[in-house]
């Protein structure tokens, strides 16, 4: 810390004082931080020796091998994080050279005191890359290490693979004896320690399990609270769906189990920490334990999916007996295995004789290979009518097969083999059937409805207020989900369990995420991924950048909402731009280049994509111009209505009936397009009406007046007007033309100015024409009161017809 | 939402970060080479003039032109100019 102040001070006094000699006299002292990185460098060499005496002394235990190895890794990666602690002390020292250096002048003799300093600076920069070089070599050795440790791993593998053993060697007298002595060296031991415990522990031991027995029961009671939506309800005639069941079956199976396991953890956790443990009681307890947990871990599993006596709730379709008889073998099997594993356990720990070892590989190899043939003469499967169906003839073969192996390897003498082949087996199929239970949970998932209709679905929707949308939706991710996760599990665990190493596993995950080589092109799909991400993240923000702009600034700008939409829109589409190129140039892929796909594309442009751009530009236009807005009644060639939504390539239109038009903007910019609301509501609405040429003209004139005039939503201001139009061949021709505030109301308006003309002719004997058309004739010939009476207006002159005739029969 | 949000951001930084390497950039008008000790091999890495190279995913030792050594963690930058390195 003085080291780094000091060399602030002289970087702060330096530029002014560069010919100072007070930088100079600093000491130029070995830093504390120096002589620890180099010890550390020492420490982990000699650490290196010692793992490398150590694999050659047990080229015959895999375990330690392996422990090596990850020793060898930690060791080489130390060696780098203590070199990289010279960095800033290098950095200090360049720059102190560089001090020294500017001190003297261009071709002067350095004074001597500098030339002093520059030795000693040159002298500790000699000593860190010293130090660096033993380490780097360091890390070489540890790498080869570990490439040594990896070919003795497989000699030994092999070599164990290919032992062969005599088994009257393995099976005489010897052997039972040793067993004899086994058995007593076994109960001895274990008996001293339960003595010793009863008579002088007893407290102890008593207060461990309670305490452990009350921690596992609150943990049973809080997790059946927690658990209790999930559970099972045996109710008579109840068919639970799927999902329902696959999750109870993962409660009924989790619950008790992880109970278990905190009883047991907490019990050797608290012997331990009373100290009542021997190391060797301890190694066996623990192997115990886990015996134990596993056995009851794999039985709950297995009940929870077969259910012998609740079929309902059975995840496998197999008939009660079958049920029955799997959950037998998967037990018994677990039983061996664990049986296994505990008894080698203990042998380690008793330093049992290698015949024994042997003895005991050979007898599981037997007992599973025969468990497996007894699972393949199952017929576990139903046919559509209830009958019991065997296995389908491969998987029958495969079983078969799995189970002869070892038996036949162990006869033959290679035990090794047989034990190895049984592990391969169980562990790759118990991780197998667990991957197939999450592929059947995955489905159950994504079937539509599932969620919906189960519990869990049920308590979505009533905490969280979820859809039935949303809850599909979400089936269906966590359906993906669970897919993905069962796949990123399931595969690497098989693949290590096959004797692949995890970090190549993880190259080639690398590898295959990062640069995909196909061609000259390189791919990295995390690179698209996070390109995608940037993308949908960018849309995003401008969704709610859009908004906020719209809510807050806009709308308190007193905007017209024609300018706000346009607004609004263009700042949309400037997002969803901007958030594409950043996605894009994210994902790896360059600008430049698309530069160059754009300039090819122009081409295309001209010709085929003449259309859709001119619609984008006059798009843009509209929105620039803004012509008409949303809620225009606008009239653009044959279309009528209102205008909906201007998007960039197309504008939406809804007629009066209620038809959406799509039309393209540029019909919209090219043509003429007459916009009703444009700047305001008002409209003049013009009522033609005829008369026979014996009506008084004035009269007409003065009631067509009165009537608009007496109109409500009739606009007084400009004035009504009566247009005298012209002599027809049998009537005379007038328009009411008047003014109304909102257009909207035309029809209405005009509706009811018509009735009131022909009720006031009617009343004050203005004679209306004859009717010219024979069909209309023949309507009002009929009535007498009518007699001359017609009136025709030009627009919907059929709807008018039969209002009249309505009223006239009323 | 904004829960989302900070998960996909987060995620997004994991991501980035998690494949990384050293970058070499050569500020020089002549090609350099750089001696790269990494998983038990010595590799000689050159960059040519103005050049920029990735090297060293994960944890490697360096020799660099002028004699000078480093050890690199994998998330540094290193420039050189002719006889001078920078490592940051």
């Amino acid at each position: 810390m003085p080291a780094l102040i000091a060399l602030l001070l002289a970087g702060i006094l330096l530029p002014d004082f560069s010919y100072s000699q007070a930088p100079l006299a600093q000491p130029v002292e070995v830093s504390s931080g120096e002589a620890e990185a180099i010890a550390e460098i020492d420490s982990q060499l000699a650490a290196l020796d010692a793992l490398n005496k150590k694999v050659l002394d047990s080229l015959q235990n895999d375990d330690a091998l392996l422990g090596a190895r990850i020793s060898a890794e930690i060791i080489s990666r130390a060696l780098i994080e203590a070199s990289v602690r010279f960095r800033p002390i290098l950095k200090d020292i360049t720059t102190r050279a560089e001090t020294f250096k500017s001190a003297t002048a261009e071709g002067d003799t350095p004074a001597p005191e500098v030339a002093a300093g520059v030795a000693a600076l040159n002298k500790r920069k000699s000593a860190i890359n010293g130090a660096l070089a033993k380490a780097e070599d360091g890390s070489l050795a540890a790498s080869a290490l570990v490439e040594k440790v990896g070919v003795a791993r497989r000699d030994l593998f092999s070599s164990q693979l290919a032992q062969r053993v005599e088994l009257s060697d393995v099976f005489n007298a010897q052997t039972a004896s040793d067993v004899g002595a086994e058995g007593r060296d076994l109960s001895r031991r274990v008996t001293s320690w339960l003595t010793f415990m009863l008579r002088f522990k007893l407290n102890g031991v008593l207060a461990a399990t309670t305490f452990a027995l009350i921690a596992a029961l609150a943990f049973l009671r809080l997790g059946t609270v927690f658990a209790r939506p999930f559970g099972r309800h045996n109710v008579v005639g109840y068919q639970p769906s799927y999902l329902t069941r696959i999750v109870s079956a993962l409660v009924a199976t989790l619950l008790p189990a992880l109970t278990l396991a905190v009883f047991l953890s907490t019990v050797y956790y608290l012997l331990d920490w009373y100290a009542l443990l021997r190391p060797d009681i301890a190694e066996m307890l623990s192997s115990l334990m886990r015996f134990i947990w596993q056995v009851f871990f794999v039985y709950r599993l297995a009940l929870a999916i077969l259910q012998p006596s609740q079929e309902p709730w059975r995840l496998l379709s197999v008939s009660d007996n079958i049920a029955r008889l799997l959950l037998v073998l998967a037990t018994l099997l677990a039983v061996v295995t664990g049986a296994d594993t505990l008894l080698n356990a203990f042998s380690n720990t008793l330093s049992s004789p290698f015949s024994l070892t042997v003895g005991r590989s050979f007898g599981f190899a037997i007992l599973i290979g025969l468990l497996l043939l007894a699972t393949a003469l199952l017929k576990p499967f139903k046919t559509e009518a209830g009958v019991a169906k065997p296995w389908p003839p491969y998987a029958k073969g495969f079983i078969v097969l799995a189970g002869l192996a070892p038996i036949f390897a162990a006869l033959f003498g290679y035990v090794g083999l047989a034990r190895f082949v049984t592990q391969q087996i169980v562990v790759t199929g118990a991780i197998a059937a667990t991957m197939i239970v999450g592929f059947l949970c995955a489905q159950a998932l994504a079937d539509e409805d599932a969620l919906k209709s189960s519990s869990i679905g049920r308590q979505l929707h009533d905490r969280f207020g979820l859809t039935d949308r949303q809850l599909d939706i979400t089936a269906m991710m966590a359906s993906l989900l669970t897919y993905a996760a069962v796949l990123f599990v399931g595969v690497p665990l098989i693949l290590l369990q096959w004797g692949f190493k995890w970090a190549d596993l993880v190259l080639t995950a690398v590898y295959f995420l990062t640069e995909l080589k196909i061609g000259s092109v390189t791919i990295s799909i995390t690179a698209i991924g996070i390109g995608i991400l940037v993308f949908f993240v960018g849309y995003y923000l401008s969704g709610r950048f859009e908004n906020w702009l719209d809510k807050t600034v806009l709308s308190r700008a007193r905007m017209d909402k024609g300018a706000r939409t346009s607004i609004r829109t263009a700042v949309g589409y400037l997002g969803i731009a901007l958030a594409a190129l950043v996605g894009i140039s994210v994902a790896g892929v360059q600008l430049s280049s698309l530069a160059l796909v754009a300039g090819a594309l122009s081409v295309g442009i001209g010709f085929g994509l003449q259309n859709i751009v001119s619609n984008f530009v006059s798009g843009l236009i509209l929105l620039a111009e803004r012509p008409f807005k949303e809620g225009d009644w606008i009239e653009a060639g044959a279309v009528n209505g209102i205008v909906k939504k201007v998007s960039v390539r197309a504008t939406e239109i809804e007629t009066f009936q209620k038809q959406s038009v799509i039309l393209p903007n540029s019909s919209l910019i090219n043509a003429a397009v007459g916009n009703w609301t444009h700047r305001n509501t008002l409209a003049r609405l013009d009522v033609p009406v005829v008369v026979s040429y014996g009506a008084d003209v004035v009269k007409v004139q003065n009631i067509l007046r009165s009537i608009a005039l007496a109109h409500p939503k009739v606009l007084k201001t400009p004035e009504p007007f009566v247009l005298f139009k012209g002599f027809g061949a049998e009537r005379l021709e007038f328009e009411l033309r008047f003014f109304i505030a909102d257009l909207f109301e035309q029809a209405v308006i005009g509706t009811d100015v018509r009735f009131e003309i022909v009720k006031q002719f009617r009343l004050q004997g203005v004679d209306l024409p004859y009717q010219q058309h024979d069909a209309m004739h023949s309507i009002f010939a009929d009535d007498p009161d009518i007699g001359s009476a017609a009136i025709t207006l030009e627009q919907n002159s059929n709807e008018s017809a039969k209002v009249i005739r309505k009223s006239t029969k009323s | 939402m904004k829960t989302k949000l900070a998960a996909a951001i987060a995620a997004l930084m994991l991501m980035s970060a998690g494949v990384q390497a050293a970058t070499l950039v050569n500020k020089g008008k002549d090609p350099v080479t750089i001696v790269v000790t990494e998983d038990g091999q010595k590799n000689e890495v050159t960059a040519g003039a103005a050049e920029t190279v990735e090297f060293c995913l994960a944890g490697c030792f360096v020799t660099f032109p002028n004699g000078d050594r480093q050890a690199l963690t994998g998330s540094e930058t290193v420039e050189i100019t002719g006889d001078d390195v920078l490592v940051q």
